[in-house]
């Protein structure tokens, strides 16, 4: 306990002082040692680390601007942390064959580090994570759909107004692909459990154990 | 102040352009209802002056085969006794006769006046038009048709030939012109007191002639029939001008119909004037109530903007018309004028006719204003918040 | 916390000979101090669900309770008063009476229930015109005014009682993005100061992000009903 306390601290501090090269180089070195494994590193550090700063500097003038450059930092440690992501996977000696995965976010939905996470967390389940990201048109995300018939979609959301974008679009992949299967992902599903069915998904994923479940309920 | 009052002058002031206009419109329309009202009561007035003014208007005459009696004095006194609304009392004898002049003759009417009396009857004093009234037993004042006719001059002395015979001689000492051509050509005036001397009829009279309160004028039957169930009249037959004049009366009555008909009809047209006015108005105020109603105003208050507006350009309507209908019959009376100075027609300015205007001017707008008014008090807010 | 609008079973029917049900079945309740909006496309039925609410509709069938009270058996003139105390509204299209000043507009709906304005609600009227941010055109007709400049003065009229709850429609979209903020933040200070009720009927996303809870009409029917996740 103690240990992860002090690394999220070194984080954190790393991060307010928007030390890019020291986040990265943090990140690198408690994977390397071992001291957290990509989904510990992502959950215990990256993601508290970012929403408790979201929180303590609302009312800063520059907020939005702070925001931005730190989500472009934890981004790069995210993309740095892939090759570990793969070296687990590898580890756990699982492969890709369960199928591809799609991550997207509609339009006007532009946070997209908690999804691009997730699209981790799919591949060390032994997915083809594809992560499509923020912004993504409706008719682009059906027509993208449509091509690679993926295992799963899934629709990510942390603004709460495209939930309702979120259930036309779920609407009308139903409509034109049959059988095609939805998740929810993102801040925007999690305080209400019941969400995820409203909009038409069939499950909320939030956790690596979310993705293990839905296994178990849908195998 | 109401909110709906406030609302409803905000209202008239907001369309200013509009509310002049119902204004003017009210105006012109009582204007009208009062000037010809007025020409129409001045006409009768004068009408009814000219014919009655200077004439009897309750006359007492004996039923005798003589038509003479003599307690003329009795008979005055109860009259005057029992009834306050005679203004004017005065006994005559009177005696057909043939008047010479030299060669030319001409029947006249011998009247022996008592001229204090008869003076509220027939204002000689004023209609003197040379020499003086008869004092002396044989003076006589003729008129000047006769006068013209005969170029008697003041002093000449005329002969007047009565039944029986009699020959009577009297000296002219004055000439009158009472307006009306006959009487000025046949009346031939001299004292009672006189004609009872000259006529050896000493304390009789042939009538007693009577003049009422220039406002009982058309009430002279009724005033002679209560005369006539007097005690002392029991023998005698009192008369009135309306028995006389019958013609005249209806004539009269035809052109105050018809007078009460242009005014109702200026009237109507003001009332239905307004009423469209208002109805315009609501239909145009019309998103101003809805959003009043969404605000909660209550039906009866929204109904009331349009009552006071009736109201206000009513009062407005009817203080300007009265002004206007005064200003109209004062030029009347300015600038249509006879050569000789006087207004053709005398119109009647009376402040209780006006003030009756101005009621009807403030009643007919409140009324029109209640069609409005109900209309607005049904608007749906909704119909006004859904349609934009 | 009790609920300051609370619809049960609304459905609206218009016409008689061509029947069009613009509402089916609506069960929707608010509660008292939230800042709430409703959305969906013209022609949903919101503005007429928002036009039930503010008593100024009646339901076809359903009943319609504000704070507590019902309101299906009421007079027009019970609605009246319960629209002049308890609700204020901001309409699509600003609807200031022209003829009147903006601070005139202002305590209109304070004259209809007592006639004569006091000093107090004189004063109040003017700090709210302070609120809204615009005190210098209080006495300038609202004729003079261009749409956006109604639309505070408008805000302040709705505040103006002191009411429970706040129905604006869709203030608009046409206007800049920066006086839709601004006009935002007023509301919601409003909602945090006086304790307001707000339910904002828009299509614009950006009013309605910003409220607690967002429900879309579609087609008559309640679509979805989402509350803003706490962080």
């Amino acid at each position: 306990m103690n240990a992860e306390i002090t690394d999220y601290t070194a984080f954190r501090a790393a991060l307010e002082a928007m030390d890019k090269p020291r986040c990265v180089q943090l990140a690198r070195q408690l994977l390397e040692a071992n001291a957290h494994d990509i989904v510990g590193l992502y959950t215990k550090i990256l993601a508290p680390v970012l929403n408790s700063m979201t929180d303590s500097e609302s009312g800063h003038p520059a907020a939005i601007w702070r925001e931005h450059v730190r989500s472009g930092i934890v981004r790069t440690v995210i993309e740095c942390c892939y090759p570990f992501v793969l070296a687990e996977r590898a580890a756990r000696q699982t492969t890709a064959d369960k199928g591809k995965v799609v991550i997207v976010s509609p339009t006007d939905e532009f946070h997209e580090l908690g999804a691009r996470m997730g699209s981790d967390f799919f591949t060390l389940q032994g997915y083809e994570a594809i992560y499509v990201g923020a912004n993504t048109p409706k008719a682009e995300l059906l027509q993208g759909l449509a091509l690679e018939k993926p295992a799963y979609v899934v629709i990510n959301a942390v603004n709460f107004y495209n939930l309702f974008k979120i259930k036309k679009i779920v609407a009308e992949i139903k409509e034109r692909l049959p059988g095609q299967r939805i998740l929810a992902s993102g801040n925007a599903f999690y305080h209400d459990p019941e969400l995820f069915r409203q909009i038409g998904a069939l499950a909320v994923i939030r956790t690596p154990d979310d993705i293990r479940q839905l296994e178990e309920e849908h195998a | 102040m109401s909110v709906s009052l406030k609302i409803a002058v905000r209202f008239l002031k907001s369309s200013r352009g509009q509310t002049i206009l119902i204004v003017l419109g009210i105006a012109i329309g009582i204007s009208v209802q009062i000037f010809i009202g007025s020409l129409i009561q001045g006409l009768q007035k004068s009408l009814v002056e000219t014919t009655i003014g200077n004439a009897s208007q309750i006359t007492v005459v004996s039923k005798a085969d003589d038509k003479l009696f003599t307690d003329a004095d009795r008979v005055m006194q109860a009259i005057r006794q029992t009834e306050s609304r005679i203004t004017a009392l005065s006994p005559v004898l009177d005696q057909a006769g043939l008047a010479t002049n030299g060669d030319e003759t001409g029947s006249v009417l011998l009247r022996g006046l008592d001229f204090a009396a008869a003076e509220q009857i027939y204002a000689l004093a004023d209609r003197i038009v040379q020499g003086r009234l008869p004092s002396a037993v044989d003076e006589a004042i003729i008129g000047k048709g006769l006068q013209a006719e005969w170029g008697v001059a003041i002093g000449d002395a005329l002969d007047v030939t009565v039944a029986g015979g009699k020959r009577l001689t009297y000296t002219i000492c004055g000439v009158f012109d009472l307006q009306v051509q006959s009487l000025n050509t046949s009346w031939f005036l001299t004292t009672l007191a006189s004609a009872q001397e000259q006529l050896d009829q000493a304390g009789r009279v042939t009538s007693i002639e009577m003049q009422v309160d220039s406002g009982d004028v058309f009430l002279a039957d009724t005033i002679a029939a209560d005369l006539q169930a007097l005690p002392e009249l029991k023998d005698l037959a009192v008369t009135n001008w309306k028995a006389q004049n019958e013609q005249l009366l209806s004539g009269l009555n035809g052109q105050s119909i018809s007078s009460i008909m242009i005014q109702v009809f200026v009237v109507v047209s003001v009332v239905l004037a307004i009423a469209s006015v208002l109805a315009i108005s609501v239909m145009q105020k019309s998103r101003q109530i809805g959003i009043l109603k969404a605000m909660g105003i209550k039906s009866r208050q929204a109904s009331l903007v349009f009552l006071y507006q009736g109201l206000i350009l009513g009062v407005l309507g009817g203080l300007a018309g009265v002004v206007l209908g005064l200003g109209l019959a004062y030029s009347f009376t300015v600038f249509a004028r006879n050569p000789d100075g006087t207004p053709v027609i005398a119109l009647l300015i009376d402040p209780a006719f006006f003030f009756l205007s101005f009621l009807i001017a403030v009643t007919a707008s409140s009324l029109a204003s209640l069609i409005p008014a109900r209309k607005s008090a049904r608007l749906d807010p909704i119909e006004v918040i859904r349609n934009g | 916390m009790a609920n300051a609008i609370e619809l049960s079973g609304i459905n609206k029917i218009y016409g008689t000979a061509i029947q069009t049900q613009v509402l089916f079945d609506i069960d929707l309740a608010f509660e008292e101090q939230s800042f709430n909006s409703i959305i969906g496309q013209s022609g949903s039925g919101k503005s007429t669900l928002m036009n039930i609410m503010g008593t100024l509709d009646r339901p076809t069938s359903g009943t319609v309770m504000i704070g507590g009270i019902q309101t299906s058996n009421m007079t027009k003139n019970d609605l009246a008063v319960v629209r002049n105390e308890t609700i204020g509204f901001i309409f699509q299209f600003h609807y200031l009476l022209p003829e009147f000043t903006a601070l005139e507009n202002v305590l209109m709906p304070y004259l209809i229930k007592h006639n004569k304005p006091t000093a107090e609600v004189r004063e109040r009227a003017d700090e709210l015109m302070e609120l809204v941010g615009r005190s210098k055109v209080k006495n300038n007709k609202a004729t003079e005014m261009s749409g956006g400049q109604q639309q505070r003065p408008a805000l302040a009229r709705a505040l103006i009682m002191t009411p429970r709850i706040i129905l604006a429609d869709a203030p608009p979209g046409n206007l800049d993005s920066d006086t839709t903020e601004i006009i935002y933040d007023i509301l919601r200070q409003v909602n945090g100061q006086f304790k307001t009720t707000f339910i904002i009927i828009t299509h614009d996303r950006k009013i309605a992000e910003k409220a607690d809870r967002i429900v879309e009409i579609r087609d008559g029917r309640i679509s979805l009903d989402v509350t803003r996740p706490m962080i």
